[in-house]
C-alpha cells in the first residue's frame, strides 16, 4: 500500500515545523490539507534546536536563551493532531511524478512509500567543507559535529582544544565551551580582528531592527577576550600533523601561517568551522535547477518568490534554500503557507494571510543582518587555496593534486572528474567534496567555480540493501 | 605532455581529421588516429552531456552478439582477441589500470531460457562458419560446482572470449594518451554545422556560427548528438535511445571472478547489477520499479547479494539501432565524412582504435563491412 498526503515536508527544523503548523491552522470551516513531516531525528527542532524538546535544564541554559525560547512553539507544533510526524525516517528516493512526488522511505528498517501532491524541502544547512592538509587526521573535527554531541548527549571535550575558522557559530560555540568549563588553548581566526572594510556599510544598514543579535555577537567576542584565550587573526594556511608517538595517528600539532611566518601549536583536538551552506542534495536529486549564489559562494535551489522550484510540485525554504538563519527559517514557514495552499486549490484564510504579512515584515531586517554576516564572514582563504597533498575526497582518498592532474586533460566539470578519479563516489556521495573539487578544477583551468558544475545526485539518498529493493511494497508505519 | 586546449577559447585551426564526440567511440578513433601520426582534434560537449560512456557496464562481450549478422559476430570476436594487447598498450603508456579480465557467463533462470540461449549460440556458430568460437553449457549442478554461491537457476553458458574492464579508466586512458600522442581535446565545444570547403575538406561551426576548425576528414561519433550532423552530411543515422539502469553495491571481498551480462564484480569490490532496457527517450533517471526488477533477477542468481548495501544507481542511454547491430557509413555526397554508431563502445573500442581508424585514413570502409551500412534497413522495409 502506498500512503498518500497532500503535502510532505522533509525536515522538522524551524522551517519545516512552522510551515506545517501554518498549513493546518487556517480557517476552521474548511478541512485542512493532510500534512506529513519527515525527519531523521527522534523529534522536531532540526540541527539548530536539536534535542530542545528533551534538554536537561542546566545544559539548555548553556545553549542559550534563543535555544530555550524555541521550546514552547516547537512543543505546540509537535502536538498538533492535524500534522502526521514520521521521525527516525529517511527518504532514500524521490521520484517526481506528474501529479506530485513519490518518496521511498525507511523508518526503523521498514521500507514504505509516500505519495504527496507537493513536496517541501526544508533540509537545512550543512557545514562548508574545510579542506586543508591533514584534515583527515583523527582529532580534527567540525564545530557542528562537536556541538551536536553537546546538544544530544551533553558531551563536551575533556581535553584542551583549539578553535579554527570563522563565522558566528565560532563565537557562540566558544562561549558555550567556556561556560561548560572546557579549556580553549587558542582561537585561530581565518578572518581579521575587527570588521572587514567591505562589511561596514552592511553593518550600519543591519543595525536598525537587529540590536539584539548584533549585541549578542559583540558580547560573545568580549567574553572570549575576558577569558584571556589567546587569539590569532588572519590565519592564511593550516597543516594538521599527526603525533609521532601516537600509534593511532591522532593529531599532535597544528602548523599555521600568518603573513609570511609559520607557527606551531601542540594540540590533540581542533574544531573547525567556516560557516554553513544550503544542503542541496535532495533538491539536486529531485532534478530541481540549482543556481550559484555569488554572495554566499555556494549552490542553492533556484526558486520563485513563493519558494517554488523549477519542478512545480517541489518547493523549498529555510537554510536549505538560502542561508538566512533559524529565525528567518521560522518566518519563511509562515510566509510560504498561503501560496502553497493556493497551489493546491485551497483558499487561504484571512488569519493565514495576516500572519504571512507579519512574517514578511519580520524577514526584512533579518535579510539586512544576513548581508552583513555574508560580508563579514566570507569563505576563508585558508580552506580555499587547497594544497596538492590535501585530500579533497575523504571517502575515496583523492588528493587535490590528482584533480589538478586530470584538469590538464581538459576535464570539463565535476562529473567528468568523478568518472576519471572516483572522486565523490564514496558513501557521502559527493556531498562533502563537490564544492572542493570544483574549486580545484576551476583554479587549475582559470575558470569561475560555478562553471564546473555540481555532482549529478544518484539514488539512494540513504543506504538501503539490495534486499530492500527486492521487496519495495510495504505499509506505512503509524505516524507519531 | 602535449598542450591541451580548453573550451571555446581554442583558436580555429586546421587538422587532418576532426573527430566529433569524446565518448568511448570518439576517443577510440581519436587515439587510433593520433597513434598513426594523424593531426586530429576531438570535440566534446560539456560536463552534463548525455554521456553513454560514463554509464557503461564495462563488458567486453562476444557471447550471443551477432545473431542474424555473422559479420557483427566476427567483429565482436576480433575485438575480444585484440583487447588484451589494446589494454596492455594503453596501460603501459598511461600507468592506469584498466582491470581487464576474461571469462563470461550468461545465466539462464529456466530450462527454456537455457535451451533458447544454446540454440542462439549454435545458430551464430553456423553463421560464422570456420571462425566460430566455442562455448560451454553448464547445467545447474555443473554451474554450482564452479560457483558454489549460485542460487536456484537452471544453468548458464560460458564463453572464454567474454570479459570485463573498468570503462571509466578506459575512457580516461584514451583521453590521456591521445593527448600525449598530439591530439587536441576540445571539451565544452558542441559542433552544430559542417560546411564543405571549395578546395576539399570541411569547416566545423558551433551554434553561434563561430568557426571551430577546418579538417580534411571527419569522424562523426557523437552518439545521440550525431544524428543532426550526419543528416547535414548526407548520412542516414537510424538510432534511438535505449535506457539502461545499473545498481552499484558496497565494496566486498572478491566473490565472483568471472563476469556475466547482468552481474559483475569490479576490481575495487563493488558489484554492478544491471541490464535493464527501457524505451523512455533521453531520460537518464532511475525508477524504483526497474531497479526492483533488476535486484530480484540478480538475487535469484546470487542470493547473497540481498545482504549488500546499495551504494548508488544510475541510468544511461544506449545508442540503439533498429536491429541492434552497428551502423558504419562513409558519406557519398561528402567524401571523407564518416559516421560510426553502435551500443558496444567498450567491446569494439579495440577494433575502432586498431582497425577502423585506418579506414578513415585510407578514405574508405572495406567492402567486407557492407553489412554495417544502413541500406540494410531499406531492403527489409521493401520486403
Amino acid at each position: 500500500m502506498i500512503h498518500k498526503v497532500d503535502i510532505a515536508i522533509i525536515g522538522a527544523g524551524p522551517a519545516g515545523m512552522s510551515l506545517a503548523q501554518s498549513l493546518v491552522s487556517g480557517d476552521e470551516k474548511t478541512r485542512p490539507p493532510s500534512v506529513a513531516v519527515i525527519d531523521e531525528q527522534k523529534d522536531g527542532g532540526g540541527q539548530v534546536y536539536r534535542a530542545a524538546l528533551r534538554q536537561a535544564p542546566d545544559l539548555a541554559s548553556v545553549l542559550g536563551q534563543e535555544y530555550q525560547s524555541a521550546r514552547p512553539w516547537l512543543q505546540e507544533a509537535s502536538q498538533n493532531p492535524d500534522i502526521q510526524f514520521y521521525f527516525r525516517t529517511s527518504a532514500w528516493n524521490i521520484e517526481p511524478r506528474e501529479d506530485g512526488v513519490e518518496l521511498a522511505l525507511v523508518s526503523a528498517g521498514r521500507n514504505w512509500r509516500l505519495r504527496a501532491k507537493r513536496l517541501v524541502l526544508a533540509s537545512g544547512a550543512m557545514e562548508r567543507p574545510t579542506p586543508f592538509s591533514g584534515w583527515q587526521t583523527p582529532g580534527v573535527m567540525t564545530m557542528g559535529a562537536a556541538q551536536t554531541l553537546m546538544k544530544d548527549a551533553g558531551l563536551v571535550p575533556d581535553q584542551p582544544l583549539v578553535l579554527l575558522g570563522s563565522g558566528p557559530l565560532l563565537y557562540l560555540f566558544a562561549k558555550q565551551l567556556l561556560q561548560s568549563g572546557v579549556s580553549i588553548q587558542a582561537v585561530l581566526h581565518t578572518g581579521p580582528r575587527g570588521l572587514r572594510a567591505a562589511a561596514w556599510a552592511a553593518f550600519w544598514a543591519a543595525l536598525p531592527g537587529n540590536f539584539s543579535p548584533l549585541g549578542k555577537g559583540l558580547l560573545w567576542r568580549m567574553q572570549l577576550a575576558l577569558a584571556r584565550v589567546p587569539q590569532v587573526f588572519n590565519v592564511a594556511e593550516v597543516v594538521a600533523q599527526p603525533d609521532p608517538q601516537d600509534t593511532a595517528g591522532g593529531l599532535g600539532a597544528l602548523r599555521y601561517r600568518v603573513g609570511g611566518h609559520w607557527h606551531t601549536l601542540q594540540t590533540g583536538l581542533v574544531l573547525v568551522h567556516d560557516g554553513v551552506v544550503p544542503n542541496t542534495h535532495l533538491a539536486a536529486a529531485c532534478g530541481c535547477s540549482l543556481t550559484w549564489d555569488q554572495q554566499q559562494a555556494c549552490w542553492r535551489p533556484e526558486l520563485d518568490e513563493t519558494g517554488r522550484s523549477s519542478q512545480s510540485q517541489i518547493w523549498a525554504l529555510g537554510d536549505g534554500a538560502r542561508i538566512m538563519g533559524s529565525e528567518a527559517a521560522r518566518w519563511q514557514g509562515v510566509a510560504m503557507a498561503p501560496a502553497l495552499l493556493e497551489s493546491l486549490g485551497y483558499q487561504p484564510s484571512a488569519a493565514n494571510l495576516a500572519r504571512c504579512q507579519e512574517a514578511q515584515r519580520r524577514l526584512a531586517p533579518l535579510q539586512r543582518l544576513r548581508r552583513f554576516l555574508d560580508a563579514q564572514f566570507p569563505p576563508a582563504g585558508a580552506f580555499s587555496e587547497i594544497s596538492d597533498d590535501t585530500q579533497v575526497c575523504r571517502c575515496e582518498a583523492i588528493s587535490a593534486g590528482e584533480i589538478r592532474r586530470i584538469a590538464g586533460l581538459g576535464c570539463s566539470g565535476v562529473n567528468q572528474a568523478r568518472s576519471f578519479t572516483r572522486v565523490g563516489m564514496g558513501p557521502c556521495m559527493g556531498r562533502q567534496c563537490g564544492a572542493s573539487v570544483a574549486k580545484v578544477l576551476a583554479g587549475a583551468q582559470g575558470k569561475p567555480q560555478s562553471a564546473l558544475g555540481y555532482f549529478t545526485v544518484r539514488l539512494p539518498l540513504k543506504p538501503v540493501t539490495v534486499g530492500d529493493l527486492c521487496a519495495l511494497e510495504a505499509d506505512a508505519p503509524a505516524s507519531g | 605532455m602535449a598542450s591541451s586546449t580548453l573550451g571555446a577559447q581554442a583558436p580555429t585551426r586546421s587538422c587532418d581529421i576532426a573527430v566529433i564526440g569524446g565518448g568511448l567511440l570518439g576517443s577510440a578513433f581519436g587515439w587510433g588516429l593520433a597513434r598513426r601520426g594523424q593531426v586530429c582534434q576531438v570535440f566534446d560537449e560539456g560536463d552534463t552531456a548525455v554521456r553513454t560512456a560514463r554509464g557503461n557496464f564495462g563488458l567486453v562481450w562476444v557471447q550471443g552478439k551477432g545473431l542474424g549478422m555473422g559479420r557483427y559476430a566476427r567483429w565482436s570476436l576480433q575485438a575480444s582477441r585484440l583487447w588484451r594487447g589494446f589494454a596492455d598498450e594503453l596501460e603501459a603508456a598511461t600507468g592506469l589500470d584498466l582491470a581487464y579480465s576474461r571469462g563470461g557467463l550468461r545465466f539462464a533462470h529456466s530450462e527454456q531460457d537455457l535451451q533458447a540461449t544454446v540454440n542462439n549460440l549454435k545458430q551464430i556458430q553456423s553463421d560464422m562458419v570456420e571462425e566460430a568460437y566455442q562455448f560451454e553449457t553448464l547445467e545447474h549442478s555443473a554451474l554450482k560446482k564452479r560457483l558454489p554461491l549460485v542460487g536456484d537457476i537452471a544453468g548458464a553458458t560460458f564463453c572464454e572470449h567474454d570479459g570485463h574492464c573498468n570503462p571509466l579508466m578506459l575512457l580516461r586512458a584514451l583521453h590521456q594518451d591521445m593527448q600525449r600522442l598530439g591530439a587536441t581535446y576540445r571539451p565544452n565545444t558542441k559542433v552544430e554545422r559542417i560546411e564543405p570547403l571549395a578546395g576539399g575538406g570541411y569547416r566545423l561551426l558551433d551554434g553561434q556560427g563561430e568557426r571551430l576548425c577546418e579538417a580534411e576528414k571527419l569522424v562523426i561519433a557523437a552518439g545521440h548528438g550525431s544524428r543532426a550532423l550526419a543528416e547535414q552530411s548526407g548520412i542516414e543515422l537510424p538510432i534511438h535511445a535505449d535506457q539502461g539502469q545499473v545498481i552499484v553495491t558496497e565494496k566486498v571481498a572478491s566473490a565472483f571472478s568471472y563476469t556475466s551480462d547482468i552481474i559483475r564484480q569490479t576490481d575495487n569490490g563493488s558489484f554492478l547489477l544491471g541490464a535493464s532496457s527501457r524505451d523512455v527517450g533521453m531520460d537518464t533517471r532511475t525508477d524504483l520499479s526497474t531497479l526492483g526488477q533488476i535486484a530480484r533477477e540478480c538475487v535469484q542468481v546470487f542470493p547473497f547479494l540481498r545482504q549488500l548495501r546499495m551504494q548508488r544507481a544510475w541510468g544511461a542511454v544506449r545508442v540503439m539501432t533498429p536491429d541492434g547491430f552497428p551502423v558504419y557509413q562513409h558519406s557519398k555526397s561528402y567524401p571523407g565524412v564518416f559516421s560510426f554508431a553502435c551500443h558496444s563502445g567498450v567491446t569494439l573500442a579495440a577494433c575502432h582504435a586498431l582497425e577502423a581508424a585506418q579506414w578513415v585514413i585510407d578514405g574508405a570502409i572495406p567492402s567486407d563491412f557492407d553489412d554495417f551500412h544502413p541500406k540494410r534497413f531499406h531492403v527489409q522495409a521493401s520486403i
